[in-house]
């Protein structure tokens, strides 16, 4: 009957089949990809960039951030850059701080950027255990440590922490306990705030990353 | 004037072109909002605080890579899943940034072959559907029991049936796999840093910082390069490579209420004419009439290229309600599914 025939020429209209090409080329791609992430990690630069508050945990933030860019934007101060290349491949449009363009002020607590990290990267932040880095004074750059000492000091005024300080020789020192690393000081500090072709082209007053042990 | 008749006259029908504003305005909404610096995002993730839109690859990736299951992650893709359910592989061509990409970065010659490649597809669909109506009976492409009595429905017409035509695994799941198994085992998502839409919005993003910052990054030329490497080299990124429409499209399977709709009364197969004018305009290489084509209807990105193409306007993405009633009558009662 009907029903028969039905199995008796299975030929008859012939759907193409996933092909053995097509399997070896995507199956190329996944190679490629594991080499790619392989070397990525092979040639990882040693250096760890500052992450925005909650993404100190370097494996998870490198684990989770899939680069989608929404910490960067909704940094109501601009503070948040991207990872460039230079930085080494698996850095390339990571989130990282960046001072020159503005300083974490916590957004008063609503932490916009960790809100908005929609992979967990970025968790939560206490300002007052947690560090994105910490900051430290640059003796031949900090205006302050030259021959003729002169400078307002805008960093120790900008430190919301009370972690700057002038000691009685006129130098200033930082209160690391006190420190988390907001970037006030970097950020206002008035050494190389125009590019110059001398010098180290750092501030007087740096963040710098810190292990988390040293809280 | 006739329905048929409007839609001579309108020579682009209205879903074609609500899918070529949407797809224009997206991408240069997120940019515009990039530079303004109010961005609420990129295609990775857009959206608004807690809620967003997250890539559905970047978050599985993102789950693999670090280990950890961010319940927000999760949440977003659950939706995604939701919404693919519901309209299929449709963000390949209504958002994807990749396909007009790829159009422009293909010489002219090019884009010819990829026509007459649909073309080539669409005329095997048309033979299939020869050799099917042959007789139902001798063919496993086509529906089961042959509908036997109700001889003017489907006497002419035949119904493929829906065995062997689901899921189809190719390359694209390998590449899925292994963008999977590269951030599991490097741990981090690797294939986010060649993704061709995430590369499109980050080249936005430096050419922004190059200008708004004054800094200028070799990611400036690494980034297009890659894209350019990705759409011209590897030709036909989305049919081969795309992991992200292969993760679509497992779940697209499912989705077949918005699929086009064939109206059989006016479909020239209905006569006995092999037409397949539907089938040689579809860059997916589908059959919307019969799912004879060369690869299955699951693959279909809504983007109505067939609404277009057929000559008796008998395609379209809304059931209307005369042919939905045919259907009913036709079928003795019980609503036909195939058709849809």
């Amino acid at each position: 009957m009907k029903q028969g025939g039905l199995q008796a020429d299975e030929q008859n209209v012939d759907l193409p089949a996933i092909t053995r090409r097509s399997v070896l080329e995507g199956a190329a791609a996944a190679v490629v990809m594991l080499g790619l992430g392989g070397a990525v990690r092979a040639f990882a630069g040693e250096g760890t960039p500052l992450r925005p508050p909650g993404g100190q945990d370097e494996a998870r933030l490198q684990g989770s951030c899939i680069r989608c860019d929404r910490c960067r934007t909704v940094c109501p101060t601009k503070a948040i850059g991207v990872g460039a290349l230079a930085d080494g491949v698996v850095n390339v449009r990571l989130p990282q701080m960046d001072f020159r363009s503005g300083y974490c002020d916590m957004c008063d607590g609503e932490f916009r950027c960790v809100k908005a990290c929609p992979t967990g990267a970025l968790t939560s932040f206490d300002p007052f255990a947690d560090k994105i880095g910490v900051a430290v004074v640059d003796v031949e750059e900090c205006q302050l440590y030259g021959v003729s000492a002169t400078c307002n000091a805008p960093c120790v005024d900008a430190c919301e922490y009370k972690a700057l300080s002038i000691d009685e020789n006129g130098r200033l020192v930082v209160d690391e306990s006190r420190c988390n690393g907001c970037g006030a000081c970097e950020f206002v500090c008035p050494t190389s705030a125009y590019r110059t072709y001398s010098g180290s082209g750092k501030r007087g007053i740096n963040i710098e990353a810190k292990e988390a042990s040293n809280v | 004037m006739s329905e048929e008749a409007k839609r001579h006259g309108a020579s682009t029908p209205a879903v074609v072109r609500a899918r070529k504003a949407i797809r224009a305005i997206v991408p240069l909404a997120i940019i515009v909002a990039i530079v303004v610096g109010v961005g609420p995002g990129t295609l990775c993730s857009v959206g608004y605080d807690a809620i967003a839109y997250i890539c559905p690859l970047g978050a599985l990736e993102s789950l693999f890579g670090a280990g950890a299951w961010a319940p927000r992650a999760l949440i977003a893709l659950a939706i995604v899943v939701a919404v693919t359910l519901v309209v299929g592989k449709a963000f390949c061509s209504w958002v994807c940034p990749v396909p007009p990409l790829s159009d422009f970065l293909s010489s002219k010659k090019r884009r010819q072959a990829d026509c007459a490649e649909r073309a080539e597809a669409g005329k095997r669909a048309g033979e299939r559907w020869e050799a099917c109506r042959g007789g139902c009976a001798s063919c496993s492409a086509c529906a089961a029991p042959v509908a036997a009595e109700g001889a003017e429905s489907s006497a002419i017409v035949p119904k493929p049936k829906k065995r062997g035509r689901g899921i189809k695994l190719d390359g694209r799941h390998v590449v899925l796999a292994g963008a999977l198994g590269s951030s599991l085992l490097c741990g981090f998502p690797v294939f986010c840093l060649v993704c061709p839409i995430g590369l499109t919005f980050a080249t936005a993003i430096a050419i922004n910082r190059l200008v708004g910052f004054n800094e200028p990054t070799i990611g400036l030329l690494v980034f297009p390069a890659i894209i350019v490497l990705e759409l011209t080299v590897l030709r036909r990124w989305c049919h081969r490579f795309c992991p992200i429409g292969a993760l679509l499209s497992l779940v697209a399977r499912f989705s077949k209420a918005t699929l086009p709709k064939v109206d059989r009364g006016k479909c020239l197969r209905n006569d006995g004419t092999a037409c397949h004018q539907c089938a040689a305009v579809c860059p997916e290489h589908l059959d919307p009439c019969e799912d004879l084509g060369d690869r299955p209807l699951s693959e279909c990105t809504r983007c109505g290229r067939c609404v277009q193409a057929c000559p008796k306007g008998a395609v379209s993405f809304l059931r209307p309600m005369r042919l939905a009633k045919a259907e009913m009558d036709a079928s003795g009662g019980v609503p036909e599914e195939r058709g849809m």
